[in-house]
């Protein structure tokens, strides 16, 4: 239904919510403050759902719910009170002034990962066999053309080793060994790394094409006070935690100056939760995996990791 | 059941062999991303200009996180 009746858009609202200071931001809060949350400050001031509108900003139906039966009678309120005027009225400009904090910054030539972060079966396991026991979530890493290459030792011999660069190994650790299985979780800081040792050793070359293996250890720890719960007031005396092996194999491809492969795994016990990522009712050791493969070509292919971009790129 | 062969309480470096067994185990399944299938435009302005277009409504999926991404 939603792709043949509707033209589907997914997009990150928390700038469009408030900050994003130009025609599209205008437009989100236009339709946003006639749905479901229109006007909501507490608990907070998302406007995160499902929205079916008209072009013009008009809401035909809204709602927030991950249920499939609401959803549906959303999208069936929407298409009928479609049908009542199915007649696009108004037209939008080609394009507009972007607000500049918010441009895209796509690394383009770069190196773009798929990450995919799961839980690990436990010998032992309680958890409900709900989504608690099934989740997992997808994030993507960026490194600019530049990082990449530094990957690869610029006289590669087979056996040669030599240390990850401390830019890449500081993205990796802080924004990526994250446990964001159950819901979206705050990056490392700097001082919550307490290990982190990657290498990556020379295991081939096939004409232009060199091939690498990268092994190490990560071990980000963090020790304060936060709430553990969505909308609860932070508890003193928390800890969260993930220690984690890596092991990858890599190629570079130097004609192109892009890896072909880059299939990357890091695996070991996470511990603790936050505010969001859902973990109050399983905060003890557990293990955690998180796997890096190269991003596709599609749309969504150009989604920007979660982490604050600034940050992110050591600004 | 499966065990990750990892305890609970420590981390093991991992073993080659291991590799394409934990690949299967963390990577998404098709039927867990059906919703991947579906055409989404990734930006809000060019789904207006499209809905306008093709006559259309659209169906917007806004969560703090990208939907397609991290959340």
């Amino acid at each position: 239904m939603v792709s043949e009746r509707f033209v589907p858009v997914a997009e990150n609202c928390s700038p469009l919510q408030r900050a994003q200071q130009d025609a599209k931001g205008e437009y989100f809060r236009y339709i946003a403050e006639q749905g479901h949350y229109a006007g909501r400050t507490l608990p907070s001031a998302s406007r995160q759902g499902l929205y079916a509108f008209r072009a013009d900003g008009t809401l035909l139906a809204s709602v927030n719910t991950r249920e499939a039966r609401p959803l549906l009678g959303m999208l069936e309120r929407a298409l009928d009170r479609w049908e009542e005027n199915p007649r696009t009225i108004a037209e939008a400009p080609d394009t507009y002034d972007p607000d500049p904090r918010f441009r895209s910054r796509y690394p383009e030539g770069g190196l773009v990962l798929l990450t995919t972060t799961r839980d690990l079966p436990r010998a032992a396991d309680t958890r409900p066999d709900d989504l608690r026991r099934h989740a997992f979530n997808h994030d993507y890493a960026w490194f600019t053309r530049e990082e990449a290459a530094s990957l690869v030792p610029t006289d590669p011999r087979i056996g040669g080793v030599m240390p990850v660069p401390l830019p890449i190994v500081r993205r990796i650790a802080r924004f990526h060994l994250l446990d964001s299985t159950r819901g979206e979780t705050p990056a490392w800081r700097a001082e919550d790394v307490e290990v982190a040792d990657l290498t990556v050793e020379v295991t081939g070359l096939d004409g232009e094409v060199v091939e690498l293996r990268l092994e190490g250890r990560i071990r980000n720890h963090a020790h304060g006070t936060w709430a553990i719960r969505g909308f609860q007031p932070p508890e003193s005396d928390q800890d969260r935690g993930f220690d984690a092996w890596l092991l990858g194999f890599l190629a570079y491809d130097r004609a192109t100056s892009a890896f072909t492969r880059f299939d990357t795994l890091a695996v070991g016990t996470r511990w603790g939760g936050t505010e969001y990522n859902g973990r109050y009712d399983d905060l003890a050791p557990a293990p955690l995996g998180v796997m890096f493969e190269l991003a596709g070509s599609l749309p969504r292919d150009r989604t920007p990791p979660h982490a604050n971009l600034a940050d992110y790129f050591g600004e | 059941m499966i065990h990750s062969g990892l305890s609970n309480a420590a981390a093991t470096a991992i073993k080659p062999a291991d590799l394409d067994r934990l690949r299967d185990l963390i990577s998404a399944k098709p039927d867990e991303e059906r919703w991947a299938a579906i055409p989404w435009e990734t930006d809000l302005w060019a789904a207006r200009r499209r809905a306008q277009e093709v006559n259309k409504p659209v169906f917007m999926w806004a969560m703090n996180g990208n939907p397609l991404g991290c959340v």
